[in-house]
């Protein structure tokens, strides 16, 4: 649960609900947890380009929705029955306020534990500094249909990233779950970045694997030069384009895919064991047409491997699965918003990339 | 109608326009410009008025106040530099409403 939210549950529990949300969840995500008649209401935030700074609605006379946008990226909704209206608005007045204040000057009044993640100058440095190594969704968009990325780390900065490569008449695109999350990952995801642009030197569309064999030789190397056993690692799904041959190739290291065709939805695993020290055996390799190919959708661990709000059960490629069968938009939102929805209130567990291609 | 409005307004200064809309028509009774217009129609489109008794918006320079009575809303556009008493503004705005079902 967010801090923000956390707070205001302490002061006003009997709330029918509080959500901070991210601008690009849906509003109407929440359907479920608010009365009836709210759902129009959410429908029209969804829809509506109306920028407001502060939005109340008395629903019924017992019954009041409240909304307000928090920077750029959140909006928090709450839904009041029971709650002293005029109490509880002030006290978001002046936790908002106090929250603003606090991260400007770098000193929350959170527990220092829990607001050092966000209000730590130089890790807001450091997420600025992975984000250098993403690249641009709009120029990935131009090779496709349609594209998105959920991209959703444990932390501010996380071990899973994204990576694009045009090399003649062939798009190369990648997705990387490096060892460890947060400020470990995030460090081993800027090593791996680079040696994937290296490990391109020598690109063959024959031999779209060499380009993992080149990176995890470069890898083994760069962990031998370790003074200690402490190594670093990475799982790769890298898909390759040939726009000329219409071929698509699917070179993976721990990475998994969907594949999906007008006749249906195929899922494309990656081996069990990988051994570095003999990784052209470890590395699955799938090659297809894109004739009939409607879809295609890489995703990390951190997807399959998220439990319920319950914390019972994983997603799993059958999650995943029910989740593209059902698709609604082929959009993040729709998949930020399911994942979400599988999610609760329960922690994430990892990072979280998926990625969408329409052909 | 519209002498009780120019009267309400006189009271309050912090009301730059008072509109009234009819739910059941989809149609404006007293429209004193466009600014609201959109609003209103986009709301009423997505059947939001249906679910509400009484709406306050806030943007960046404008406060937008919306009060309903039956078939019938008080659609405000309100100064927001301009101090007042929302409780007693939001009571009068409500019973000069119940006047005009």
């Amino acid at each position: 649960m967010n801090k923000i939210e956390s707070i205001i549950l302490e002061n006003f529990p009997n709330l029918k609900s509080v959500h901070m949300l991210d601008s690009n969840v849906r509003f109407l995500s929440l359907q479920d947890l608010m009365s009836e008649k709210a759902t129009n209401w959410l429908k029209w935030l969804d829809q509506s380009s109306f920028q407001f700074t502060d939005l109340s609605i008395k629903l019924t006379d017992n019954s009041q929705l409240f909304v307000k946008p928090i920077g750029q990226n959140h909006n928090l909704i709450i839904h009041n029955e029971q709650e002293n209206n005029a109490l509880l608005f002030k006290f978001i007045e002046d936790l908002i306020a106090e929250e603003i204040e606090s991260n400007q000057n770098h000193e929350s009044h959170l527990p220092k534990e829990e607001s050092s993640e966000k209000s730590d100058l130089k890790l807001l440095d450091a997420v600025r500094i992975q984000k250098l190594i993403l690249p641009k969704k709009d120029e990935i968009a131009k090779e496709f249909r349609n594209f998105f990325v959920v991209h959703e780390q444990q932390d501010v900065v996380g071990g899973d990233f994204y990576w694009y490569s045009r090399k003649d008449n062939n798009t190369l695109l990648a997705i990387i779950d490096c060892t460890g999350h947060s400020v470990e990952g995030a460090m081993t995801s800027m090593v791996c970045n680079s040696l994937l642009n290296q490990s391109i030197f020598d690109f063959d569309p024959q031999n779209v694997d060499r380009v993992l064999i080149n990176f995890y030789d470069q890898l083994n190397k760069y962990n031998q030069t370790s003074s200690d056993d402490y190594g670093i690692g990475a799982e790769i799904g890298l898909f390759c384009f040939n726009h000329e041959s219409k071929l698509i190739t699917f070179c993976t290291t721990g990475i998994s895919a969907f594949i999906k065709r007008e006749d249906g939805i195929e899922l494309l695993k990656s081996k069990k064991v990988i051994t570095y020290e003999n990784i052209e055996k470890s590395i699955a390799k799938t090659s297809f047409s894109m004739k009939n190919v409607t879809g295609i959708y890489g995703f990390t661990d951190g997807l399959s491997d998220q439990f319920d709000a319950a914390d019972k059960k994983k997603l799993g490629s059958k999650g995943i699965l029910k989740m593209i069968e059902d698709e609604q938009d082929f959009d993040a939102r729709y998949y930020l918003s399911e994942i979400k929805k599988w999610k609760g209130d329960n922690m994430q567990y990892d990072d979280i990339t998926l990625i969408g291609m329409a052909i | 109608m519209r002498d009780q409005l120019l009267s309400l307004k006189q009271e309050f200064k912090v009301i730059k326009e008072f509109n009234i809309y009819n739910i059941n028509t989809h149609q404006f009774e007293v429209l004193e410009s466009n600014e609201c217009e959109t609003l209103v129609s986009n709301l009423d489109e997505m059947d939001c008025l249906q679910d509400m008794s009484q709406m306050n918006l806030e943007t960046d320079n404008q406060e937008y106040f919306i009060q309903r009575s039956d078939h019938k809303m008080a659609v405000l556009s309100l100064d927001k530099t301009k101090v007042y008493n929302k409780a007693l503004l939001h009571i009068k705005v409500k019973s000069t409403l119940k006047k005009f079902a």
